[in-house]
């Protein structure tokens, strides 16, 4: 009895402790590791209403990754999450493009891209929007190239030409050629980027 | 004002875990999607080939200066000053600033958390209200510049910086005492005194400052000015006030100026009120301090002597007294008024005090240790410990008071008073052969400071 007082006084302490680094975060990044949250649980739930979808190993990983991905995204946990969804993709999907897989796709894109941003700060930095302005712009040119890309290859897969893999990678290089031009440093004449 | 200032992000930028993450991903997924004929797969690579080259195209080869500074460094407990951190950034390739600083435990900060993330643009600049709590050397610096290039895919580190130093001087409370002293020594000679003070002769008309009396005010020349004046006089005393700092321990928990003292805490503030008080009726002070930890203050008037005072007593830490119990502090001249701030507790105070007794001085103890000091101490033996000890103690506080040395407890303005005009009564009082006048004094003054714990 007095072995599981101790202990439940012990998880209160945590639970407390926990409590005040909540209590300490700043706005931002607790709206950084939110919008994980949701990155991340848009993608599983996404993949998990696909008709050729099973719960497996690399699910659960996912999962508990993706977990690890908000508490700590600088670590190796969104990596772990998106290898999971790849290696989940890999075995169960059937290769069709269509709303599921842009949805995955741009859902772990922009989880790596929040990750990326929310790993540059230590959870209780005092930050203002000001932080996030220069990322608005490579984000909305990833999730259209993304989406262009998507939409690129599922109009040559219809097309039924020979040598269809080879020919799908155009697109793809197309639109990732288009991202990249676009995010040319500003001093550079030729760029379209402002800051 | 005081600066100081680093340069991040001058080289070293290590790729992060977001630009291995990225390109990673990029490959097994195209790699995985081309051997196995996947299109899907391939397109999963598309955000993450686009992020790995768009970082590594964006590699920075700027930096960014970081300079920390303060509008005062000196600063009386509990005011406040104005911080800024100024970054630089010498190019556009470095997205975010993340700089962590580093208060000490008694300063305060007024902001949310010591870590600024910024997205500095150019030259930008934040400034903070910054607050000591405690008298003594306190320290801020920047432990940590950060520097992140787009999409976090590169990264550079510097610090920590050469701190700031700031002196947080002991000195918030207003001191008040009767103006009796023991024995005061008059002017000798012709000569009228060099220094300003309580006196007869007449030194000059100067405005009205705070603590001025009000007989003083000079009615025609504040009429006709419509400005309050004063007269000011030469002193007429030639008193010395020692005062003798006990720094060998320190018990209690120090919370800062509006929280709990610790003994030192108390001894520290004492020590600077007391002293601001006589030097501004014009007496000399001077300041010793028993564990040597403070450099010794010779006699001396005037603002810039307390200020000489407020300086050295801003260095007073506890250790162990350098020469022990043997260690003779050097004898004040006969007359001197000696206070001396002890918690009582160490080897050496209730030693000096008794042989300055024995040299004929007149001797006030104040009692420094916090009256709460056995609540604060731990449990079990610790507790038990500190009541033997306090028991030892308070054996020798009435080894002190047999010999005639009131002991007072430091409660701020007027904790002086009743000792001071019991000690002057009796000094001037016509001695008896065979026994001390001063034992009187103590004897209702020990009263202040209660009976035996």
């Amino acid at each position: 009895m007095e072995a599981i007082a101790e202990r439940s006084g012990r998880l209160v302490a945590v639970a407390a402790r926990r409590y005040d680094i909540i209590r300490a975060a700043g706005a931002i990044s607790l709206a950084l590791r939110a919008t994980i949250a949701v990155a991340a649980a848009v993608a599983l739930f996404a993949m998990s209403r696909a008709e050729w979808h099973q719960v497996d190993v690399f699910f659960w990983l996912a999962m508990i990754a993706g977990a690890g991905a908000v508490v700590l995204p600088g670590s190796a946990a969104p990596l772990t999450m998106i290898i999971s969804i790849l290696f989940t993709w890999l075995i169960h999907a059937d290769g069709e493009v269509d709303g599921a897989l842009v949805v995955v796709a741009v859902s772990i894109g922009v989880l790596h891209m929040v990750c990326a941003l929310a790993a540059s700060m230590p959870m209780a930095a005092a930050a203002g929007v000001d932080v996030l302005r220069p990322w608005f712009a490579p984000l909305a040119a990833i999730v259209a190239a993304t989406v262009l890309g998507a939409l690129g290859v599922d109009a040559l897969i219809d097309a039924e030409l020979d040598g269809a893999w080879l020919v799908m990678l155009l697109p793809i290089v197309g639109t990732a050629g288009l991202a990249l031009w676009w995010a040319r440093p500003p001093d550079d004449p030729r760029s379209t980027t402002r800051r | 004002m005081t600066s100081t200032a680093v340069r991040a992000g001058s080289g070293e930028w290590r790729p992060t875990a977001a630009q291995l993450r990225a390109a990673t991903v990029a490959v097994v997924a195209l790699g995985v999607g081309v051997v196995a004929r996947r299109a899907d797969l391939m397109l999963f690579a598309v955000p993450f080939a686009i992020a790995a080259t768009w970082g590594a195209l964006r590699r920075p080869t700027a930096s960014s200066d970081v300079q920390l500074g303060v509008e005062a460094a000196s600063l009386f407990e509990g005011q406040s000053t104005r911080l800024f951190v100024a970054v630089d950034v010498g190019g556009p390739d470095i997205d975010v600033v993340t700089v962590v600083l580093e208060p000490d435990e008694f300063t305060v900060l007024d902001v949310a958390s010591p870590v600024l993330a910024m997205a500095p643009s150019g030259s930008t600049r934040r400034t903070f209200d910054l607050r000591t709590v405690r008298w003594g050397k306190r320290a801020i610096t920047v432990r940590q510049v950060v520097c992140t290039s787009p999409l976090g895919a590169y990264r550079s580190t510097k610090g920590p910086m050469r701190p700031i130093r700031m002196s947080t001087l002991p000195l918030r409370e207003t001191f008040a005492a009767v103006d009796a002293i023991p024995r005061p020594a008059g002017i000798v000679g012709l000569h009228r005194s060099r220094r300003p003070g309580d006196g007869s002769e007449f030194a000059d008309v100067r405005p009205f400052q705070l603590g001025d009396r009000l007989r003083r005010v000079n009615w025609p020349i504040s009429l006709r000015t419509g400005e309050l004046h004063v007269n000011s006089t030469w002193s007429d005393r030639d008193t010395e006030v020692v005062l003798i700092l006990d720094t060998e321990h320190d018990y209690g928990h120090s919370e800062g100026i509006d929280g709990a003292a610790s003994s030192l805490d108390t001894a520290v503030r004492a020590t600077a009120s007391i002293a601001e008080h006589y030097l501004r009726h014009g007496d000399r002070v001077s300041v010793v301090d028993l564990g040597q930890r403070v450099r010794r203050v010779p006699a001396g008037t005037g603002r810039g002597h307390l200020r000489r005072i407020l300086d050295v007593l801003v260095a007073a830490t506890p250790g162990e007294v350098r020469g022990g119990a043997r260690r003779r502090i050097r004898p004040p001249r006969h007359g001197d008024l000696v206070v001396v701030l002890s918690p009582v507790t160490g080897t050496v105070a209730a030693s000096q005090v008794a042989v300055l007794v024995a040299q004929g001085h007149t001797v006030i103890l104040i009692d420094t240790l916090p009256t709460d000091i056995v609540a604060q101490s731990e449990r079990g033996w610790a507790t038990l410990a500190w009541r033997l000890r306090l028991l030892e103690r308070q054996v020798e506080l009435d080894q002190l008071m047999d010999l005639g040395v009131p002991v007072v407890a430091w409660r701020g303005s007027g904790s002086l008073d009743e000792v001071l005009r019991r000690v002057s009564r009796l000094s001037s009082a016509p001695r008896v052969r065979g026994g001390s006048s001063l034992a009187g004094a103590s004897g209702s003054a020990s009263g202040s400071r209660g009976g035996r714990r």
